[in-house]
């Protein structure tokens, strides 16, 4: 059903492939006008990659990439709920470098030099480039809570990265009995995916809930007072899995301040917990490479211009998705898509030598509660004095009282969302 | 030439990278935003509505209608409230300027020649040509996703739903929920 795009794409350019001018083997390295870098893989990273190319296929787009599959953490709550495959979760790169004619390379990057505009890796390959585009995703600041190291993970899982993560927290909720508690440690903001936790709390329920587990206890501790679609995710909680999850606030003592791995027991300020699963997600900044090229200030995460996305602190070095501040809109999958595609068309005026063309932006967020109950939030964003801005009366969240048949609608226009964007990345 | 070359191409592909007037977003900067919902240059996955290559005018009225409320609808109301008259009116154009292209879908014959029968004496008269016909009032059905076309006629036909077009509902309510079913196989049948 994603084909459409593909064909539709190839028939659209057929002509010009034929020529040449699509894809790079019929001309020589030195055809191409310029090159861009990108560090990094996701939804950000990948969509830019593509957009650039169909933008200008004579800007070389360059995608370093550490994995040979990008596992999508949107969605991933739907494994826990035993919705949802892992395959489905997991693209490839053939697409961008078949269709689109993105080089793909597969090695990790190990330093940005952004004086001589050059980039190394782990396998000991420089790359040079004339912009370069790092989206690099979240990094966790090990150590935030005692005890929460990269260790701690193989028996606390954060499951905030897909992949391996996830299916240890799903094998741990599956050896729950009845009657066991399960922790979700939520992190402060700024973090990815804001509705995050929460959903993955009702997903928990609702996979427990099948298993006829309904004494199951999950509960929230949270380091914040405050957390996005509130409401409509206490309305769910209530109606779908009565009694089964409890949030507790930053206020009330949610904030956890340490752990112990071993014995799954968390600690607040004046309390201690023991679960028998324990999910910490723990608090974050940019992903590594950013921090270590000097692209993050002082708060984590990297500031930049946010109508280009270049980085404030490097020049002809843009920053996009959850690694980059970016005024108003949230660090979510889409956000990363519809930043990736004003920072490629900013790049191709800047490489152009014309002005950068004004933004638009847009974020949708859905959460699944149950399967057959969705709710989103939603936002349309311009550039206001520098910073992103949502549009004033429009956007917000799915009404409190909508219809059974409109919740329902919002769960299959969620999966519709995920299928969609993957295919304007990876198809 | 080569300049026609890039130009032309740019148009083609969308994202041009010539700027507006002054303080004027592009087409391409407004609907390629809306591709994490409604797939590339709106070429959607099931059940997203394809929104490539429908009339201009069909496209500017209903998001006209989703910001205004008189099309009722989950989150698109939301969104639509987000831009002005003019951005509408861009993000319709680069819609439209797009082909359409029938996805392959599956079917089911029987049903096809029921919902054939059906859409002949009851819906040709605007959706003319099996449901390709498209213009300002109408548009295109033929080749729309199937689950998206049950959607909507379900919109329609829900006392609940209060939607734009009278015609439509009073159409939709003299039929039954398995006619409404043939008629979606019936046009995802066709190209």
């Amino acid at each position: 059903m994603s084909q459409i795009t593909r064909r539709s794409l190839l028939k659209l350019t057929g002509a010009m492939a034929a020529l040449g001018v699509f894809g790079f083997p019929p001309m020589s390295r030195g055809a191409y006008r310029a090159r861009v870098l990108v560090v990094g893989g996701g939804y950000g990273g990948a969509t830019l990659a593509k957009y650039l190319r169909l933008a200008n296929p004579r800007i070389e787009v360059v995608l370093i990439e550490r994995d040979a599959q990008f596992v999508s953490c949107a969605l991933s709550n739907e494994v826990l709920a035993g919705e949802r495959s892992m395959e489905s979760l997991t693209f490839g790169y053939q697409a961008l470098s078949d269709f689109y004619g993105v080089k793909v390379v597969h090695d990790e990057v190990t330093a940005i030099d952004p004086v001589s505009k050059t980039v190394s890796t782990l396998g000991e390959q420089q790359f040079g480039y004339d912009r370069l585009v790092v989206a690099p995703g979240i990094g966790f600041r090990w150590g935030a809570i005692e005890g929460y190291d990269e260790l701690a993970t193989q028996t606390m899982p954060h499951a905030w990265y897909a992949g391996e993560q996830t299916l240890l927290l799903r094998r741990q909720i599956d050896a729950v009995e009845n009657g066991g508690r399960i922790y979700i440690v939520a992190p402060p903001n700024p973090y990815r995916c804001p509705p995050g936790p929460y959903e993955r709390a009702a997903l928990i329920a609702h996979y427990l809930q099948s298993q006829r587990k309904t004494r199951c206890k999950i509960i929230i501790l949270d380091a914040k007072d405050a957390f996005a679609k509130q409401d409509l995710f206490k309305q769910g909680w209530g109606q779908h899995y009565p009694g089964m999850v409890t949030w507790v606030s930053g206020s009330e003592d949610g904030k956890v301040l340490a752990v112990d791995p071993p014995t799954r027991t968390l600690y607040t300020e004046f309390e201690e917990h023991k679960g028998d699963v324990v999910n910490v997600i723990p608090p974050q900044k940019a992903g590594a490479i950013a921090e270590l090229a000097g692209l993050t200030d002082e708060s984590g995460w990297c500031p930049v211009d946010q109508r280009t996305f270049e980085s404030t602190l490097h020049k002809d070095v843009h920053v996009i998705g959850d690694a980059c501040i970016a005024g108003a809109m949230p660090k979510s999958a889409y956000s990363a898509n519809t930043q990736a595609k004003v920072c490629a068309a900013a790049i191709v005026a800047l490489l152009d030598g014309t002005p950068t063309p004004d933004p638009s932006y847009v974020n949708t967020c859905y959460s699944i509660i149950a399967p057959k109950h969705g709710i989103s939030v939603a936002a349309v964003y311009r550039l206001a004095d520098g910073k992103i801005a949502s549009v004033e009366g429009a956007g917000g969240v799915s009404p409190l009282n909508a219809i059974a048949w409109e919740r329902e609608m919002e769960a299959t226009y969620a999966r519709s969302w995920f299928e969609n964007i993957t295919s304007d990345i990876f198809r | 030439m080569k300049h026609l070359m890039l130009a032309l191409l740019a148009t083609f592909v969308g994202l041009s990278s010539a700027p507006g007037a002054f303080g004027q977003v592009t087409p391409s900067m407004l609907g390629n935003a809306c591709a994490g919902c409604h797939g590339t240059k709106g070429y959607s996955a099931e059940p997203m509505p394809i929104i490539s290559g429908l009339s201009q005018e069909y496209l500017a009225q209903t998001m006209k209608d989703y910001r205004s409320g008189r099309r009722p609808s989950t989150i698109m109301g939301r969104l639509a409230k987000g831009y002005g008259e003019d951005e509408i009116e861009a993000m319709a154009t680069f819609f439209a300027a797009q082909v359409w292209m029938s996805p392959d879908q599956e079917f089911d014959p029987e049903l096809v020649e029921k919902g054939r029968k059906i859409h002949e004496q009851q819906c040709e008269t605007c959706h003319r040509d099996n449901g390709r016909h498209s213009d300002s009032q109408t548009p295109r059905i033929a080749g729309q996703w199937r689950r998206y076309l049950e959607v909507v006629m379900e919109e329609y036909w829900r006392p609940d739903r209060k939607m734009p077009h009278v015609f439509m509902t009073v159409i939709l309510s003299r039929l039954h929920s398995g006619d409404l079913k043939a008629l979606a196989h019936f046009y995802a049948s066709q190209r």
